[in-house]
């Protein structure tokens, strides 16, 4: 209990640290302050892990760092009244053609950024983790944690890149590449 | 040193971030929102049947009359596996179950009243397969964790001032500045959560697919040689008695693993030959859902699968399913994810409201949104009522509900006392849900679990008077 308490009280002292770090009232020792934040936040981590064990330990310090943070977000939220009344935005039709028309470019891209991507994520994860020199069933849990990462990051370019052709015909490529090396 | 990314990046980054949360805007709400719910599925759960007999304490020798009571007096019901659930502190109540029909055991080892939960399980399937068919559902859900990591990735990338801004709410100013910061802040402080929930999501449907290639890269395409290094093998046993020594098995349990919670108990190959028991039981200071201990049907422990003290992916791995639910630790532990859980799905929200008024301009997409966003929890509540009040099924009421709360935004076409209506509607549904309860269980309502629950629904009702008139006196 008071290992719980002590880790909240660092994360509570890190948060504020920071706080007045980003927000430019500390204006020396910036960058000092900055560290002993993000110390007093690890410190926080190993705390709780010292206090309920590692497994359970981390959990409640990335908990309770989010709860803490919007906590103090809430006591320093800016009240000052700068819109007493939203106005109404207009009211128009649905624009259904544009919408049509747009179809076949959003459906390139949807195909790219979910089947294509996942796919060759998943081909990539495979191929890439099992070069590891660990027993099997220690890759098999790396790439169940490790895909869905991959894909987000590859359904990400495929989404952010103006030409959809570099993303797709990269995940092909990769796709093909290990799907190669999985069946040769 | 400036960390920072390019306003080029920035931009596309942005773009990318909003492609795919308009892609997944609708499934990911629902998943979002029903999961806040799930979290608190074992208190549903209890508060569904109240009347049922609850004990943390039991003897091994009531589990076995109630093992035999099944075997002697509904041999109709057996199938290849018997599950036992062993009480525990979120959920202490003893159940038998077959794959045709489950009972509540009672304090003598007696089947007591049939374990019946169609408002748990609604909410279940809502979070894990959204209705649809399990084979497509569960792979939808989980595609909605892999779009979501991609979805803290963009939003990541798109986010210039992370750290100058990660204190900052204007909290009075215009809707755009404020759903703004409601949405980076909320994101950018949840952000491990948010990834676990990404993470462990995907798990549940796209393992097999991942597992499916591992099995052909690493196991010469045999998965069940896979299954056995992730799960553990089968145990080979043969000339088994017919009927299982429940009590000897929980004894050597004790002698075995000292300290441990048991779970539950699982009878395999049930009535033949080669039958034996698996016995889950929880270690207080792992996230794995259990250890599991092998017995044979006379009782006598034969070994363990090792997912406490074997290989790290295989704890791993067991561990998904208490990382995403937040079944562990204390009670307070499933209020936290409660929040966190309520977090991400305003989330989502604000993140499309912002897409909304960033066009300038107001449509069907804006209602039909407001529809799907408000309609969601009064149609909830309304699917309780149904099931609860007149045992008619939840589902078709709830995606009616929805269906109809999305026709009326859009025919009545005015944000914000459609808004009103919808939040007026879930507060006097969750009041009427509350009522309804207490007239079908009556003196079992008065259970601990019930006033806990039906409180909560109250309290629920309570913030949504103070939200609405809260917001309601900024808008026109």
């Amino acid at each position: 209990m008071g290992l719980s308490l002590l880790a909240l009280l660092c994360t509570a002292v890190g948060l504020g640290i920071l706080y007045h770090a980003w927000q430019r009232k500390i204006r020396n020792y910036h960058g000092v302050a900055l560290c002993g934040a993000w110390l007093l936040v690890a410190l926080s981590i190993y705390l709780w892990s010292v206090a309920h064990g590692p497994e359970f330990g981390v959990c409640y310090a990335f908990i309770t760092l989010a709860l803490q943070s919007w906590g103090l977000i809430a006591l320093k939220r800016d009240t000052r009244i700068k819109a007493k009344r939203t106005p109404q935005l207009p009211q128009q039709p649905l624009a259904f053609i544009n919408g049509l028309q747009a179809l076949p470019k959003q459906a390139l891209v949807l195909i790219t950024a979910v089947p294509l991507a996942g796919a060759s994520a998943m081909l990539f994860t495979v191929v890439t983790t099992s070069l590891l020199p660990w027993q099997n069933v220690n890759i098999v849990a790396l790439g169940i944690y490790t895909m869905p990462v991959i894909w987000g990051l590859a359904a990400y370019w495929a989404c952010a890149d103006s030409k959809l052709w570099r993303p797709a015909l990269t995940f092909a490529i990769i796709g093909a590449v290990a799907a190669l090396i999985i069946y040769r | 040193m400036k960390l920072s990314v390019s306003p080029a990046l920035s931009k596309r980054s942005l773009k990318s971030h909003s492609w795919l949360g308009l892609l997944v805007s609708v499934l990911m709400f629902l998943v979002c929102f029903s999961g806040t719910v799930a979290v608190f599925s074992q208190e549903i759960q209890r508060w569904e049947q109240p009347f049922v007999y609850e004990s943390l304490d039991y003897q091994a020798s009531t589990i076995q009359t109630a093992y035999e009571t099944l075997l002697n007096e509904h041999p109709e019901q057996l199938s290849e596996h018997i599950i036992i659930r062993l009480p525990t502190p979120d959920l202490p109540r003893t159940s038998i179950t077959t794959d045709h029909q489950s009972w509540f055991i009672n304090e003598d080892g007696s089947l007591g009243a049939i374990k019946s939960q169609p408002f748990t399980d609604f909410i279940a399937t809502l979070h894990e397969a959204l209705h649809l068919p399990e084979t497509y559902g569960v792979l939808l859900v989980s595609l909605m964790g892999a779009l979501l990591s991609a979805l803290i990735i963009s939003g990541v990338m798109a986010h210039r001032r992370i750290f100058k801004d990660a204190f900052s709410f204007r909290g009075k100013s215009n809707p755009q500045a404020r759903e703004t910061d409601l949405h980076n802040r909320l994101s950018v402080w949840g952000l491990p959560f948010h990834l676990m929930i990404a993470l462990t999501g995907a798990y549940f449907g796209l393992a097999s697919y991942l597992t499916g290639f591992y099995s052909d890269a690493l196991y010469d395409s045999d998965p069940m040689a896979l299954f056995a290094d992730l799960y553990g093998d089968i145990p080979q046993v043969n000339e088994q008695p017919l009927v299982l020594d429940i009590p000897r098995a929980m004894a050597q349990l004790k002698e075995v693993s000292p300290g441990t919670q048991p779970v539950f108990i699982t009878v395999e190959e049930v009535g033949t030959e080669s039958q034996y028991m698996l016995i889950g039981s929880q270690h207080m200071d792992k996230l794995i859902y259990s250890e599991q201990y092998r017995f044979d049907a006379s009782g006598n422990y034969m070994n363990k699968v090792g997912y406490a003290d074997g290989e790290p992916g295989q704890g791993a791995v067991f561990s998904v399913y208490r990382l995403h639910f937040g079944h562990f630790g204390s009670e307070f532990v499933k209020v936290l994810y409660g929040l966190l859980g309520l977090a991400l799905t305003v989330i989502c929200v604000s993140g499309i409201n912002l897409w909304l008024q960033k066009r300038g301009k107001r449509d069907a997409l804006t209602n039909l949104w407001l529809g799907i966003v408000w309609g969601s929890p009064a149609a909830l509540a309304v699917a309780g009522i149904a099931q609860i009040g007149l045992q008619v099924s939840a589902i078709p009421v709830f995606w009616l509900g929805v269906l109809a709360a999305m026709v009326y935004a859009q025919w009545r076409s005015a944000y914000a006392q459609v808004r009103s209506q919808l939040i007026g509607l879930t507060v006097v549904a969750l009041v009427s849900l509350v009522l309804v309860h207490l007239l079908r269980f009556g003196a079992s309502a008065l259970e601990p679990i019930s006033i806990l629950v039906n409180s909560c629904l109250l309290g629920i009702a309570l913030l949504l008077i103070w939200y609405w008139q809260k917001t309601s006196a900024t808008e026109v």
